[in-house]
């Protein structure tokens, strides 16, 4: 059986927010100063993944250099994927997409941050690929 | 995936950064874990089974030279290992942590060819989301 339900909730609401603090922090992200639009855009995809912490869906931890590694138990939980914070490198294997590729752009970052390909991104089922594009989303939304 | 489709890789991604793949390029993928050989004694045949590592070889990457550049960088980190995948075309992306060795680059066709060393103990797997 999964480590986790589709509806069952593991950590509360408090908890899961302190733990997507540390993400926020990590980037330099804060919501209450950025223009409206992409405060709004961002704080859609926070309710995405503040969700995915509570269900266990979403790891938020730190690697041996200290710095923030984020892992997506994905499927049935036997698979997870480990985004480490190489996001400049990222930046480069999303130069193949067109700037107004959203899609294309986030999973090119999220698929090069743990070490696959946007393809395999693409193939995540739909539950996982909702997480997966408020994360790429964020990730390039929060770093641009 | 368990379809009948073979051909030319798909990608191959080293710590990150994806690569475009030879359309001629032939992957030879030393998949078992052991070499099995015959260890012949005056009586029975016994199995000798020596452990290798699950090496995918001949891989030959379409790069240009800044291209080149960061894979011999990859190939001389010292003390490291990182994230390395590579997709076959009837779609399975496969995956692990390891090393590269730079094998050689070719001017005249703007190849790089390596070699991709698992370092975990399981090999290479496949990504089944």
């Amino acid at each position: 059986m999964a480590i986790f339900d589709k509806k069952t909730t593991v950590i509360s609401k408090e908890s899961a927010e302190e733990i997507l603090k540390d993400f926020y922090d990590y980037y330099d992200v804060d919501l209450s100063i950025l223009d409206e639009e992409k405060s709004k855009s961002l704080k859609s995809h926070k309710e995405k993944l503040l969700a995915a912490v509570q269900r266990g869906r979403l790891e938020i931890s730190r690697d041996k250099n200290d710095d923030i590694l984020v892992t997506q138990h994905v499927g049935s939980a036997s698979e997870k994927l480990e985004y480490t914070s190489q996001v400049g490198k990222a930046f480069l294997a999303m130069k193949k997409y067109d700037t107004n590729d959203h899609m294309g752009r986030a999973y090119a970052m999220l698929g090069s941050l743990c070490g696959l390909n946007a393809e395999a991104i693409s193939q995540l089922k739909p539950i996982d690929l909702k997480v997966a594009i408020a994360l790429g989303l964020t990730f390039i939304e929060a770093v641009m | 995936m368990a379809n009948d489709i073979v051909g030319t890789p798909v990608s191959v991604t080293l710590d990150g950064t994806p690569y475009d793949v030879q359309a001629d390029a032939n992957f030879t993928q030393n998949k078992s874990k052991y070499d099995n050989e015959p260890q012949i004694t005056s009586g029975r045949v016994m199995q000798k089974k020596t452990r290798r590592a699950q090496t995918v070889e001949s891989v030959t990457l379409a790069t240009n030279e800044s291209e080149d550049e960061e894979i011999k960088n990859l190939a001389d980190r010292i003390g490291v290992t990182y994230p390395m995948s590579y997709k076959t075309v009837d779609g399975t992306t496969h995956r692990t942590t390891g090393f590269i060795k730079y094998e050689n680059r070719e001017t005249q066709t703007g190849t790089t060819t390596i070699q991709m060393i698992p370092t975990s103990p399981n090999g290479w797997s496949a990504f089944i989301p």
